[in-house]
């Protein structure tokens, strides 16, 4: 009996072993090389070595780009524009640190969108970055020409407006330098950080293009920032002064207006899984319109901005996000119907009713390497007088070589101020070689 | 009677081999695991990322398009209760176009806390919180390392009770004394993984994995990992060079790290939010990292 269960053992060993060997789908010994296997002097360091750009270009970026812009309403080119540019980053010392980055461009000659001239060939250069940091000890201090980012929700302008917008009557959103020279510190705590800007001379979007002067602005801007992390989530409460970036317009004295108002607000964020879900809300004092009892004048009213903003991960490197965003006006009573002379610019619509709001989707695949990106906005008034929608495709074909297409479309009522715009469409393509 | 004598003997027998195998396979990938994590203790390393199409012909691999070369410094300690959670910072130097770009990355061990990505974004001048996704939760997936083909569950460390192990064959593998092992997600894990079940080719006396195969639920192999430059660095074997590769893509991302130091000095300070937004204090810390460098 012995014998026999020390023999139905051994079988059931043999049972074991064959059922863990067929619990996988390779036939073959799986000690043996494949055709995919390859040794260490096969090996891909060795080839991608010699694919690393000459030292210099390493640390100096340089690019060239080429954008043209046209409009269907005018059947033509309306922006026609050649960039180069070059940044350089590092250390100065173990305290000090420097960036810049500046651009030359080239404007052919062409049709300008708000005008039936032809224009000649210009020229102009830009310092997009340059500034230096210092570090000691919890404090950080920051001087020169840069970007600050505020809010969770990029692109809905609600608390996201220290940075001018680009130059929107190139019809292209994601063009132009967006920083301003600002001085700003940091103080770092243990899971907190308190931060603050200054800027004595705020820049504005430019709507030089239009035709229109640029405002004067009286009041610097300024802000605070107070952040903390709980686990899975930033909180941040901000207050400030800001100047409206996109100015208000008034065809009838040909004039634009910006003047300083008061901003409070808190972002947060909240990360689940995959799903990462963010919130932005600010009020805002001070706002300014023209108002109906003399044209030049202007009223003062206030303004909720919210906003609400989902990410999700579906795949390994894929993203998809949506945001819908709006604009709660305040005491509208006595302001004026003022033009708004673009439409493309979205903050410069003066409301037909006491509310706004728009929408994003986004969707990209390997989100640093911009393979494959595309942004999709709809915004306008609730009256419906206007509703515009822009994309925006991006696509990187390798580390060098990258284009983008960006189209805005119009569809506004004929008995509205923007009938002019109806049927509109704007396509900006641009293609940029860099290193 | 009998047969049920003889039913229970062939079930006991085939259930303690199983377990033996189980056993074993479980205590050569803790060993893995420890090495692993020995790997990751006051690490600095600065590596090239390097991706691309591939194509199989005439027993070689090769690239078929200009691959894309990320050149990054990392920094990297484990911290918490006994050592098993980790935060790491990732910072671009090369493309320059791309100079700055950091992520920071906090990992938990307790599989009930969600683990933390954050990303400087200079353009935007912020940071952004990332959804790195919870090996936890439901529908949760892996994140690419800056869009490469090598995920965060590839390079996973800890989560043992997650699978279960058995040892498939063992041998010589390319000169190397191996074991095969096949890792398989319980289910809870399985909801979440990119993968089915992952098998293993184990170097039995370095404790590293010199080859991987993963595959996806209906049993196709989806991605493949291969290592070399095998080194023995400050007493812990590791490989300088591993390269994955997506089958179902077909791109490849090779991970080279140039320059490797264990055991050096961290300032936990460093792996913080601080060093995405203020860039003099994270040069002053790397300065410090490299200095140490081999």
């Amino acid at each position: 009996m012995n014998t026999a269960i020390v023999t139905l053992l051994g079988v059931g060993l043999l049972a074991s072993s064959l059922s863990i060997a067929s619990n996988h789908d390779m036939t073959d010994d799986l000690l043996l090389d494949d055709d995919m296997d390859f040794l260490a002097a096969d090996a891909f360091e060795v080839v991608f070595a010699a694919e690393k750009p000459p030292s210099l270009l390493r640390t100096l970026g340089f690019s060239v780009q080429e954008t043209l812009g046209w409009s269907k309403n005018n059947a033509a080119l309306f922006t026609h524009q050649t960039t180069a540019n070059a940044k350089w980053a590092g250390g100065l010392s173990p305290s000090w640190y420097l960036e810049w980055d500046a651009s030359a461009a080239a404007q052919w000659p062409v049709t300008p969108l708000m005008a039936t001239s032809e224009t000649s060939t210009a020229s102009e250069f830009n310092i997009n970055t340059l500034y230096v940091q210092y570090s000691v000890g919890p404090i950080s201090a920051k001087v020169g020409h840069y970007s600050i980012g505020w809010g969770e929700l990029e692109g809905a302008g609600v608390l996201d407006i220290i940075n001018p917008a680009p130059d929107l009557t190139q019809g292209n959103p994601s063009a132009g330098d967006n920083g301003q020279w600002l001085a700003s510190g940091r103080f770092y705590g243990d899971q907190w950080e308190l931060s603050g800007f200054y800027t004595i001379d705020p820049e504005l979007t430019d709507m030089s293009a239009a035709g229109f002067p640029a405002p004067t602005i009286e009041d610097p801007e300024w802000g605070l920032r107070l952040g903390t992390q709980i686990s899975g989530s930033d909180v941040s409460l901000y207050v400030g002064q800001f100047v409206e970036d996109t100015p208000i317009l008034d065809l009838m004295t040909t004039s634009t207006a910006a003047n300083s108002y008061a901003l409070v607000g808190i972002a947060a964020n909240k990360a689940v899984g995959n799903w990462l879900f963010k919130t932005d809300i600010a009020k805002k004092s001070g706002l300014s319109l023209y108002s109906n009892a003399a044209p030049t004048l202007t009223k003062s009213f206030d303004r909720v901005d919210y906003g609400v903003g989902v990410e999700y991960n579906a795949t390994s490197g894929q993203q998809y996000g949506a945001t819908v965003y709006g604009r709660q006006w305040r005491d509208m009573d006595g302001v004026s119907g003022a033009l708004a002379l673009s439409m493309i610019a979205p903050p410069a619509i003066t409301p037909a009713m006491d509310m706004e709001a728009g929408a994003m989707l986004r969707f990209s695949d390997s989100y640093l390497n911009d393979d494959l990106s595309f942004t999709l906005m709809s915004t306008g008034d609730l009256s419906g007088a206007m509703v515009m929608l822009s994309t925006a495709w991006g696509y990187r074909v390798n580390d060098q070589w990258s284009g983008e297409l960006n189209l805005t479309t119009a569809k506004a009522n004929a008995d509205s101020m923007y009938a002019a715009f109806d049927g509109e469409v704007l396509a900006v393509f641009s293609v940029k070689w860099q290193y | 009677m009998n047969f049920l004598k003889i039913l229970a003997a062939v079930t006991t027998s085939a259930l303690l081999a199983t377990t033996a195998c189980a056993d074993e396979a479980r205590d050569l990938m803790e060993q893995v695991d420890d090495n692993s994590r020995m790997t990751s203790e006051s690490a600095f390393i600065k590596m090239q990322l390097s991706t691309c199409k591939f194509s199989v012909a005439d027993g070689k691999i090769r690239c078929t398009e200009k691959p894309r070369i990320k050149v990054l410094e990392t920094a990297q300690m484990n911290t918490g209760p006994d050592k098993k959670d980790s935060k790491s910072i990732a910072i671009v130097l090369e493309p320059a176009a791309e100079r700055g770009i950091g992520m920071l990355s906090y990992i938990y061990d307790d599989s009930d806390k969600d683990n933390e990505t954050w990303l400087y974004l200079s353009a935007l001048g912020k940071v952004k919180r990332m959804a790195s996704g919870n090996s936890n939760d439901e529908d949760s997936e892996s994140t690419s390392l800056f869009g490469s083909e090598i995920t965060t569950e590839d390079r996973e460390t800890g989560k043992l009770d997650d699978y279960t192990y058995s040892i498939l064959q063992k041998g010589d593998y390319q000169g190397r004394p191996v074991a095969i092992v096949q890792q398989v997600p319980i289910p809870k894990r399985a909801a979440v993984s990119d993968y089915a079940k992952t098998i293993s080719w184990i170097d039995t006396e370095r404790l590293i994995t010199l080859k991987a195969q993963m595959y996806d639920k209906n049993d196709k192999a989806v991605k493949r990992m291969q290592v070399s430059q095998v080194e023995e660095i400050n007493g812990v074997w590791m490989a300088r060079s591993l390269t994955v590769m997506n089958l179902v893509t077909n791109r490849l991302t090779n991970m080279s790290m140039d320059a490797i130091s264990f055991d050096v000095a961290i300032d936990e300070a460093f792996l913080s939010q601080r060093a995405l937004t203020d860039a003099a204090f994270r040069e002053k810390h790397l300065d410090v990292l490299r200095a140490q460098t081999q």
